[in-house]
């Protein structure tokens, strides 16, 4: 059975943590004095079944209901299934492989705190991948390396997404209820933006600003192709959301692309913060989307770069006024509307 | 006298020597191994990290560790605590408990059989809990520990000070100096003010471009009327280093902020990327006033509304502004500015 490209590349990371996770367990026996063939078989078992369960469960669909939970309780369950394929694969697979009896293991008497160990280690990775997720990774890595501790300026694509007649749905419906309507919809439109290597950036209110750096963004259309995968999303569970909340949300888009300058602030929460037009810009846009009744606008600045732009379901609008002083721009409308699903994203 | 500041971080330092200390006991417990040695050293080495951690690294004298970048700072870090785990097993918990400098004990078992897991357990351990001191650096204590109690995951309604703090004219800023050492202005203006928002107790919510964000749940910002205390020390700070300024940038930043407070709905949102976002009327009121402190041209607006539930610190007066619309809906709000009195200086650290 042939898989997908990204689930090839999972499976060549899980194999490499393998291979990592072997050659540390070899290393490990050898230094306590164990049996090095032991120590690499269990490493490599261990390596498997963590990255397996990560990569193959909990970022997955499957996975949802457990990313949904309270973090702490995230926490735990990964840190029990951690601890638990650990002892799986020191203690029953390795030797079973290797046709070994536990007493050849010669683990002289530290079981207890091999164990200790294997727990305490399981816990503390498990709860840094988890509060990883509230930094971001690439905004994590950048911080280490300090990319943006000096500002630098870069051409990034930036798409602004928020929910039409938020105001008027929290009025009809309660904002506590809508509020977990929002939540609900950012988290499903959380894997559509990561598949097409957007970037979240951060969520304001009933928004979520997403950015490309541009030559990923233009590859393929890749940024536009994200909005279309976000409307399936949504049109797929349309009836959940009506089950759930009473009503199936709408969104309106804007994106634009240029250049704009990111820096380093603050330290207590330190963020990274994009500077310059090309952002008022991008959320001038998504604001113009009301005025001008469309969903989905695209400058023509950014469109005349995306690789295949023609084969779109576009329309040329020509300038839109974008801030009272009369800065306009020239912007595309972009709409799927002779497809089924625009109908049935309709309140 | 010792500061408010200093006795908590004597605490801290007393905590986790005595966390340290149990932690020691029970793994030698485990392993078999001398306890009152372990004891001994988990107190000695958990010391002088609490103690790095609290008075440098978070401290005022670690401003310029903290301006590096935020691996290097971890390296400077795991360092320390590497060294003074060392120092602490190998050579003054034997000092202390009157051994030999490595113990016999140390010497004829543990080194041959335990010492190359356990350094490697130390050294996970430092690398790990390091990551997650700095990691919290970017998300804020308050926030982190609402994730991990999962406070915020369904959307709750609470009462909370907002504070908008907002650069006067960015856009001229970057024409003038340029985007990038606009950028830098703004970067060195929010550091300089993050250590007036912890000393009154905010929590900085996010930077908006040349904005900040700064919230406390209500009770905490109105008592002692810390919201407006902070603003004004704010103002102080940026007065005293307007020389500094000037003569990296020269320029020298004008900030407006807007203070308000009301009910909001609090909520965790997203997936692979998690974040806790406030949504609510209050926060367009907020919004509006800060341009408002534009429009009127005074430096900082505080409701009506707020200013009601908290008594006005001496050194502070107020300028009634008149009623403004600015919550979309009908009903007017009243608006004051406030000005600093006469003696206001440097600002006090609480």
């Amino acid at each position: 059975m042939a898989l997908p490209a990204h689930q090839t590349g999972k499976l060549a990371v899980s194999i490499g943590v393998a291979a990592a996770t072997a050659a540390l367990g070899a290393g490990y026996s050898h230094v306590v004095g164990g049996m090095p063939r032991a120590g690499a078989t269990a490493g490599f078992i261990v390596g498997l079944l963590l990255s397996g369960f990560e990569l193959f469960f909990v970022q997955t669909p499957a996975g949802a209901w457990l990313r949904r939970l309270p973090l702490m309780l995230f926490i735990g369950i990964a840190t029990l299934v951690w601890a638990l394929l650990i002892g799986f694969s020191i203690y029953v697979a390795a030797p079973l492989i290797l046709d070994l009896r536990l007493s050849d293991l010669d683990v002289r008497g530290r079981e207890a705190s091999n164990l200790a160990f294997a727990f305490g280690l399981a816990f503390l990775l498990t709860f840094f991948l988890r509060i990883r997720s509230l930094v971001g990774d690439r905004v994590l890595f950048n911080f280490v390396i300090g990319r943006y501790r000096k500002p630098i300026s870069e051409e990034r694509v930036f798409m602004f997404l928020d929910i039409a007649d938020s105001t008027r749905l929290s009025e009809q419906f309660g904002d506590v209820k809508i509020q977990a309507l929002i939540g609900r919809f950012f988290f499903d439109i959380a894997r559509p933006i990561a598949e097409h290597g957007g970037e979240t950036y951060r969520y304001i209110g009933d928004e979520v600003v997403v950015s490309w750096p541009m030559s990923r963004a233009v590859a393929d259309a890749r940024c536009v192709q994200c909005v279309f995968d976000i409307q399936d999303v949504l049109a797929q569970r349309s009836d959940e959301y009506r089950r759930l909340f009473g009503v199936v949300p709408r969104f309106r888009v804007g994106m634009h692309a240029g250049p704009v300058v990111i820096g380093e602030v603050g330290y207590s929460r330190r963020s990274i913060v994009y500077f310059g037009e090309t952002v008022s810009y991008a959320v001038a846009l998504q604001s113009a989307c009301k005025r001008v009744h469309r969903d989905f606008l695209v400058s023509a600045e950014l469109m005349d770069r995306l690789e295949s732009s023609s084969e779109l379901p576009r329309c040329f609008l020509g300038p839109i006024e974008l801030f009272p002083d009369g800065t306009s721009v020239d912007a595309y409308a972009i709409s799927r509307s002779n497809s089924t699903l625009s109908r049935r994203e309709a309140l | 006298m010792i500061g408010q500041r200093a006795s908590v971080g004597i605490l801290v330092c007393i905590v986790a020597s005595a966390a340290f200390a149990l932690l020691g006991f029970a793994y030698t417990t485990l392993i078999g191994a001398d306890r009152l040695f372990g004891a001994v050293a988990g107190a000695v080495i958990a010391m002088p990290i609490a103690a790095f951690e609290f008075f440098v690294a978070e401290g005022r004298i670690g401003e310029p560790l903290r301006r590096l970048p935020l691996g290097v700072m971890m390296l400077i870090s795991i360092g320390i605590w590497v060294a003074s785990t060392v120092a602490g097993i190998l050579v003054l918990t034997p000092i202390i408990l009157d051994q030999a400098l490595i113990p016999e004990w140390l010497m004829e078992s543990y080194i041959k059989d335990g010492f190359v897991q356990d350094t490697i357990f130390c050294l996970l351990v430092a690398v790990l809990i390091n990551c997650s001191i700095r990691i919290h650096a970017l998300i804020g204590t308050r926030v982190l520990l609402n994730f991990l109690l999962g406070r915020y995951h369904r959307p709750l309604r609470e009462q909370q000070v907002f504070m908008f703090v907002d650069i006067l004219d960015a856009r001229g800023l970057a024409h003038r100096l340029g985007d990038i050492r606009a950028q830098s202005l703004i970067a060195a203006v929010f550091f300089d003010i993050d250590e007036v928002i912890s000393a009154f107790a905010g929590e900085t919510h996010r930077y908006i471009g040349d904005e900040l964000v700064v919230t406390w749940p209500l009770r905490r910002g109105t008592g002692d009327a810390r919201c407006v205390k902070c603003a004004l020390a704010i103002f102080a700070l940026l007065r005293a280093r307007t020389g500094r300024y000037r003569s990296l940038f020269a320029e020298a930043p004008r900030l407006r902020i807007a203070l308000h407070g009301g009910p909001v709905v609090v909520s965790e949102i997203g997936d692979d990327r998690r974040e806790i976002v406030y949504f609510g009327d209050t926060i367009n009121t907020t919004a509006r006033l800060r341009t408002l402190a534009k429009d009127v041209g005074r430096e900082l607006l505080v409701s009506a509304e707020l200013l009601a539930q908290m008594a006005l610190p001496n050194d502070a007066r107020a300028e009634d502004m008149g009623s403004f619309a600015l919550s979309g809906k009908a009903q007017e709000t009243r608006v004051y500015a406030l000005h600093p009195g006469e003696d206001a200086g440097m600002p006090v650290t609480a």
